[in-house]
């Protein structure tokens, strides 16, 4: 039997379910985003139309101002950190003869299979100014800096909250970046050789270039998963101490649950996806504009 | 051909759009469908209540119960209720189904409309509940079905929503938070209980040349932060924080009360990290003999002595004034009657019998708890009731203490109606704890109390 791909009844039938499915959770809800930023509403009772109020008052509204601040934190020390250190991990899991290389790289993947709960349980002890591991370590070493991580109204709380979701996908980045790499034919780095070129020069000027649509995918993940910081903070500081780790999405569950504003909540909602749309296409449209073909 | 594909897709996408379109134009009405359900349905309940006679005991029911069953000790008193009320109503199946910890599951069930016959709300949700006919109001089945005449006066009192309706009766009773020590200590580092604050910024130098917590406490918890707001406060004035919320105060009337918080913050009183610790972890140190003082609940009577035994005792005056300074307002704490209560949905077919079936479930609940549990806080009169255990010395001495204490207020910090109040409270006082001062914090207070006036 011939399969004709180009058959309209086959094109509906395998792209209806796919569009069903992203409409139903997709458009939908962010339709309804939209349409209901443009409410007072309590979540329950009917609301009451008040166009763009809940716009003019979020930009008046300090606590959006912090939210922003420590999401583009969040965004940058994410992005810089989790693709420095994955790319050095990767490259060196590279090298031939690393003692014990398939369970360090199976190792750096564990934390991004723990569920978001136990990690940030873990760190709250790590950080506990008495108990904590770190404060212990700068004790032993007979350092007197003590340091209340989770609790400062400058951004040591925020950062300290950062580092937890930089450290838990780290990993994920590695895999990304290790399985690209390995996909690059080994005569380019034979050249290399013959050239006399150095392993940094041959990374530098053949790995990284060629990982170019790569880190195109990972700078999408890192800034908007660092844009989109939640789990940690709710769990971990609760938005506190104050509103000094409040992030975008944080400001979204509070308006929306805890003060029953769920108009203000979408107000919120909207520009968490516009932000990260923006994001998402200034990467696709700077970063590795030309496909890398080998 | 590819063309027609495309146009095909197209108008495919674009059926889907115009279809999540017309589903988010039917909101509105949906939300006003729901509502004029919810008052149709209250009519019928009116309807129901005088046709309540009818019902026939014999008909099998079967009732849904949210409420606190997530442990043995929930669970217990709950099952003993529903096995108790077999014998009053052998007709009638009670399903218990367990708490949402989180409120907004329950907002969510309350928008929805898909609720229990019999749930436990929070002060945080009634208004949303009450707002969207969700409830029904209980005024004229409390007084018919004898609730009132078991409720203790101090609950009795507070059943009134600010509407002047009964529209939920407490799980629980009037409770306080106090400040717990560990006596061992105090003693074994020969230092004295403070009785006034010049005596507590002295004992908390000796404690940390210890290395010992002078005070536990949970910032991170709202009713905690309040608490402990509220025993410096109180001094001023006896609602405390609740003035402030109410209007009838303003934060520079506690300037004292706050710039004694700062001196304290300053000379390490309160835990290290104290503004965003959890709950249990505060309470660790404290029950493993690191840390003196413990700002908690009264439930730390029972639970602190499964681990400090004798060691433990309380305050009911705490070490916030001055020396030489008369304790102002004596017998005033932090805490009161939370709004966590039983609240009946609007959808129940026969109300009237639902009630009574509640009634006698809430009574053998409110015993069992008393009796078995050794709950300390149970909103029914407790004369002529005997625990199975005898209570614990320091128990007992609780109970004959607790009758003269007085209530600030009527509910705990992040479990009043004005949740914009609470939270931005809450976030205050966290920053007081990592150094804010006292100008910058009445500043702030001045302004939360103009955005959440209600």
């Amino acid at each position: 039997m011939k399969f004709n791909r180009f058959n309209g009844r086959n094109a509906l039938i395998f792209a209806f379910p796919a569009l069903a499915m992203f409409t139903i959770f997709v458009s939908y809800p962010l339709i309804q985003i939209f349409y209901r930023s443009l409410f007072e509403w309590d979540g329950v009772t009917e609301g009451k139309f008040i166009f763009l109020d809940n716009f003019k008052r979020i930009f008046i509204d300090p606590d959006f101002y912090v939210s922003l601040s420590n999401g583009i934190i969040s965004a940058v020390l994410l992005t810089v950190i989790q693709l420095v250190i994955a790319t050095v991990l990767a490259l060196t899991m590279l090298e031939k003869g690393i003692f014990g290389k398939r369970l360090l790289s199976k190792s750096y993947f564990i934390p991004v299979l723990l569920t978001v709960s136990i990690i940030c349980q873990m760190w709250l002890t790590i950080y506990d100014p008495t108990y904590g591991l770190i404060n212990k370590i700068f004790q032993a070493m007979g350092i007197s800096y003590q340091q209340e991580w989770l609790s400062s109204l400058g951004k040591s709380s925020i950062i300290s909250v950062i580092i937890v979701l930089t450290w838990q996908y780290i990993g994920y980045q590695f895999v990304l970046i290790y399985t690209g790499a390995k996909t690059i034919p080994e005569h380019f780095f034979e050249a290399a050789r013959i050239d006399g070129a150095s392993r940094f020069q041959a990374h530098r000027h053949i790995t990284i270039p060629l990982l170019a649509e790569t880190y195109r995918v990972c700078l999408i993940f890192t800034l908007t998963g660092g844009l989109n910081l939640f789990a940690q903070t709710q769990i971990m500081t609760d938005g506190g101490p104050g509103t000094a780790t409040y992030t975008l999405p944080f400001l979204m569950y509070k308006a929306a649950f805890k003060l029953n504003e769920f108009g203000y909540g979408s107000t919120v909602a909207v520009l968490i996806v516009i932000q990260s749309l923006i994001v998402t296409l200034l990467v696709i449209r700077f970063i590795a504009r030309e496909r890398v073909t080998y | 051909m590819s063309k027609n594909i495309m146009k095909f897709v197209s108008m495919a996408v674009a059926f889907l759009m115009i279809l999540s379109l017309a589903a988010c134009g039917s909101g509105n009405s949906t939300t006003t469908g729901t509502t004029a359900a919810a008052e149709k349905s209250a009519a019928a309940n009116t309807d129901a209540t005088t046709k309540a006679a009818e019902t026939k005991a014999s008909e099998p029911m079967t009732i849904t119960l949210k409420t606190h069953y997530n442990n043995d000790n929930e669970k217990a008193p709950v099952d003993f209720a529903i096995s108790q009320l077999k014998n009053d109503f052998p007709n009638v199946t009670v399903q218990p189904e367990g708490y949402d910890t989180d409120q907004s599951v329950m907002k969510a069930r309350i928008a929805s409309g898909d609720l229990p016959e019999i749930f436990e709300v929070d002060s945080s949700n009634i208004d949303l509940a009450i707002k969207s006919n969700s409830i029904i109001p209980l005024d004229d089945y409390a007084a018919k079905y004898g609730i009132m005449d078991i409720l203790s006066p101090a609950v009795a009192n507070t059943l009134k929503y600010k509407d002047g309706k009964i529209w939920a009766i407490p799980v629980y009773g009037p409770m306080y938070h106090t400040m717990f020590y560990n006596k061992d200590l105090f003693d074994s580092n020969g230092i004295k209980v403070p009785a006034n604050f010049n005596e507590l910024l002295d004992a908390a130098k000796a404690f940390k040349a210890k290395g010992i917590i002078p005070i536990a406490v949970s910032g991170k918890t709202a009713w905690a932060i309040g608490s402990l707001f509220d025993i410096f406060a109180q001094r001023i004035n006896p609602k405390g924080w609740l003035a402030l919320e109410d209007g009838s105060a303003k934060a520079a009337d506690f300037k004292d009360a706050i710039s004694k918080i700062e001196t304290a913050v300053k000379a390490g009183v309160f835990m290290k990290g104290a503004a965003t610790m959890d709950y249990d972890p505060s309470r660790a140190p404290f029950h493993a003999g690191k840390a003196a003082m413990l700002l908690v609940g009264e439930w730390e009577v029972s639970e602190g002595q499964k681990d400090l035994g004798d060691k433990l005792q309380y305050m009911t005056q705490f070490p916030t004034m001055d020396a030489g300074a008369d304790y102002a307002n004596p017998g005033v704490m932090p805490g009161g009657t939370l709004l966590d209560s039983f609240a009946l949905s609007s959808k129940i077919k026969n109300p009237d019998y639902v009630v009574e079936v509640f009634s006698k479930y809430y009574k053998y609940f409110q015993e069992a708890q008393f009796q078995k549990q050794q709950v300390i806080w149970s909103t029914i009169k407790t004369d002529g009731l005997t625990p199975e255990k005898p209570f614990p010395a320091l128990v007992t001495k609780y109970i004959a203490e607790k009758g003269k204490l007085i209530p600030g207020g009527n509910t705990w910090l992040g479990y009043s109606p004005n949740q914009k109040f609470d939270t931005g409270f809450t976030e205050e006082m966290q920053k007081l704890l990592v150094g804010e001062k006292t100008d910058d914090f009445i500043k702030n207070i001045d302004k939360l109390q103009a955005a959440s006036k209600q």
